[in-house]
């Protein structure tokens, strides 16, 4: 039966490699130096022991460069040009994967055997080949993590850890009883002051009483001053009423006033503006009687206009008559020498002659003309200042009339005013009368005061001793109510601080110390009971270990050495029996020294991580002399067969590549 | 007061179940916690322990 081994992207190995390995065999990997070879044993240890769920494997698995250590920004078993390597597995039906991915995330199809890293791995950075080699013989941390030692420890801790918790309940429970403690006590001193606050005050009433009563005079006084004291309060209370009383009437009369300010000022805008409206009027009609004064007899000028204008007309048409005359007369003259006059019908006309008489006439129509347009424009003159006078009565009937409006709303003010007036007279005047009556209550209270001024002066007198026992009582009463408060102030504080709250359950002190003593007894027993299973645990494997390794060393032919580990300090002991002593480890020779973790190996594995069935060695030739190699060869090569292990061996090889091969000794 | 055996005895059982159990050292230790905080309610309600704030 074989094992199927298929890398991909693993440590060294760039690409697929597949290789295969024999059941029950011991199988050699070859290659040159640099050439993968550790790659594939630590691959394979690496594949069939995760996940650890043990610290300290995982640790140990780190030290060996099968995981990246802290800081490491890379997984060393990932092909540096990758981003993941798969490891595959397959024997015995079963198949064992994992993908191991650049950043240390890593998915596995079946849960490894974990002590298979301190069991089945030999390299030279295996825990127990260096601790040999520094001669280091505490071999509880190899008990510890082949068993279940290291869980029961951590448990172990757990419980320590609750135990610390609730001793510091336990603690606070205490200082919590002890202040409870204390306040009582304060409380019974405050009790007992209290008591003897009030004892005392009875007494010193009592004595004041008694010399009340003795002292006639000081009595007589007393009911004098009380009697004082009420007429002064009465006195108060009337003032008071008085003076509330003028406050609502002067709020009153302000509020009348501002109504009034505010009507006032609106009254004297309008008055303002009926001045200027009189002013308007005035001007307005001072233009209108100019306008009429220039109008004076107009319609008689305008008749004579009308009659000059005609006069004119006919003027102008007689002048164009004789205008036309005198052009056809130009005709006629241009045709012959002579031309009768066309007016007189007489005479001859020269041409010189026409055309003096025709501009003659012509300047004559032009002046008709001019009169005519001077006329004209007289008479437009004179019209428009008849429109523009109509205007002007329009404007001044409308002023007018804005006039008469003002003067009605003015006087509507005048009546508004006047009822303010009448309002507010008679406030002024019930103000006036209660402000006289307050000044003759005050003076009245004054006179009260100054009384008992004069009685707190004769009682002062008489009655020193009364008074220092007053003081004396106030005193005490202060003290009494200082203590009081106090007293409440602990009586809250003993019921808050009696109770306490653990892990949201609130209880009395006194139960919560129960309970704690309950727990931390409790915790204590299954802490012992632990710490019993972590020893058993320690023990089982230290027989098991020291029985198989007997064994180990009969059938291996290495029994002329001893080997065990003392189960009461767990250091390991070999003895060279050759010589019957006991030696170092760090004082063995490399090859007994390599010997010896071989054996150890051996042994561990045998007794607890028979499963899975592989035993991996890498690099076995370096430090053997022949005969030791071939001793483990043919140890190893019986293990496999008696076991069915596949038992995987590096050896420095010629070919350029990868090869597995069956050991064939030495 | 004085521990209680079967509170005591029910609780080892258990850590001995998670001890064996194929669980992280990490889930181990939480999952004690869990057990211990538990149990302890659980004395506390049964010594007459109030739930709730003062």
């Amino acid at each position: 039966m074989e094992a199927e081994l298929v890398l991909e992207n693993v440590g060294g190995l760039s690409g697929f490699h597949n290789l295969k390995f024999i059941k029950g065999a011991v199988n050699v990997v070859k290659a040159p130096n640099a050439a993968g070879k550790s790659s594939v044993i630590k691959a394979v240890a690496l594949c069939l022991s995760v996940p650890y769920k043990s610290r300290r494997l995982a640790e140990i698995a780190r030290d060996m460069g099968l995981l990246r250590q802290a800081g490491e920004a890379v997984e060393p078993l990932v092909y540096i040009g990758a981003k993941s390597a798969r490891i595959l597995m397959k024997f015995n039906g079963e198949e064992w994967k994992l993908d191991l991915f650049k950043d240390g995330n890593y998915v596995h199809v079946r849960e490894g055997e974990e002590r298979f890293l301190v069991t089945s791995l030999l390299t030279r950075s295996s825990p127990i080949l260096n601790k040999l080699l520094k001669g280091d013989v505490d071999f509880k941390w190899v008990v510890e993590a082949v068993s279940l030692a290291d869980r029961y420890e951590i448990v172990a801790r757990v419980i320590e850890k609750e135990k610390n918790k609730a001793r510091d309940l336990q603690m606070e429970v205490e200082r919590r009883i002890n202040e409870i403690e204390n306040l009582k006590k304060e409380k019974i001193t405050l009790e007992e002051a209290i008591k003897k606050y009030r004892q005392e005050e009875n007494e010193l009433s009592s004595k004041l009483s008694e010399l009340l009563a003795n002292r006639q005079e000081v009595s007589e006084l007393r009911k004098q001053r009380d009697h004082l004291l009420a007429k002064i309060k009465e006195q108060e209370e009337k003032i008071k009423k008085f003076s509330e009383s003028i406050k609502e009437l002067k709020k009153r009369v302000e509020e009348l006033s501002k109504r009034y300010e505010a009507k006032l000022a609106e009254k004297e805008r309008l008055e303002e503006e009926n001045r200027e409206l009189l002013k308007e009027i005035e001007a307005t009609s001072k233009k209108l009687k100019e306008l009429d004064e220039g109008l004076k007899n107009y319609e008689e000028r305008l008749k004579e206009i009308g009659e000059q204008i005609e006069a004119l007309r006919v003027e102008e048409g007689r002048l164009l008559a004789k205008s036309e005359m005198y052009e056809k007369a130009s005709k006629l003259l241009a045709q012959s020498q002579k031309v009768l006059c066309p007016l007189c019908g007489e005479g001859y006309l020269t041409a010189k002659r026409l055309k003096e008489e025709e501009s003659s006439v012509k300047r004559q129509l032009g002046e008709v003309r001019d009169r005519i347009g001077a006329l004209l424009n007289e008479r437009n003159k004179i019209y428009s200042k008849l429109r523009e006078r109509d205007e002007l009565k329009k404007e001044l009937e409308k002023l007018t009339k804005t006039h008469s409006e003002t003067l009605r709303k003015l006087q509507s003010f005048e009546q508004v005013l006047s009822t303010y007036l009448e309002e507010v007279k008679p406030i002024h005047e019930r103000l006036a009368g209660l402000e006289a009556r307050l000044k003759d209550e005050e003076q009245l209270l004054n006179k009260y005061r100054d009384e008992l001024k004069e009685v707190d002066k004769s009682i002062s007198e008489l009655g020193k001793e009364e008074q220092i026992i007053v003081e004396r009582i106030a005193t005490l009463r202060g003290r009494l109510e200082e203590a009081e408060k106090q007293l409440k102030r602990i009586e809250k504080m003993l019921e808050t601080r009696s109770y306490i709250e653990i892990i949201g359950y609130r209880m009395t002190l006194e139960r919560a110390k129960k309970v704690l003593e309950g727990w931390l007894a409790t915790l204590d027993g299954v802490l012992r009971s632990i710490q019993v299973e972590a020893r058993k645990e320690r023990i089982m494997a230290v027989e098991l270990f020291n029985d198989q390794i007997k064994k180990v060393l009969k059938d291996s032919k290495f029994d002329y050495l001893d080997v065990w580990i003392d189960a009461s300090n767990f250091r390991l002991h070999v003895m060279d029996r050759r010589v019957g002593v006991e030696v170092s480890p760090r004082i063995l020779s490399e090859a007994e020294r390599y010997v010896l973790a071989f054996i150890i190996h051996v042994a561990l594995k045998l007794a607890y991580s028979p499963y899975p069935p592989f035993f991996l060695i890498d690099e076995i030739a370096l430090s053997l002399d022949d005969t030791r190699k071939r001793a483990i060869l043919n140890y190893l090569s019986h293990l496999a067969k008696e076991n069915g292990w596949f038992v995987i061996l590096t050896e420095l090889g010629r070919e350029p590549k990868i090869t597995v091969s069956p050991s064939t000794g030495l | 007061m004085r521990a209680d055996r079967s509170l005591a005895t029910s609780l080892l059982e258990e850590i001995k179940e998670l001890v064996k159990a194929r669980i992280s050292e990490e889930a181990l230790e939480k999952l004690v916690e869990e057990r211990l905080n538990n149990k302890f309610k659980g004395l506390i309600e049964q010594t007459g322990g109030v739930k709730g704030g003062s």
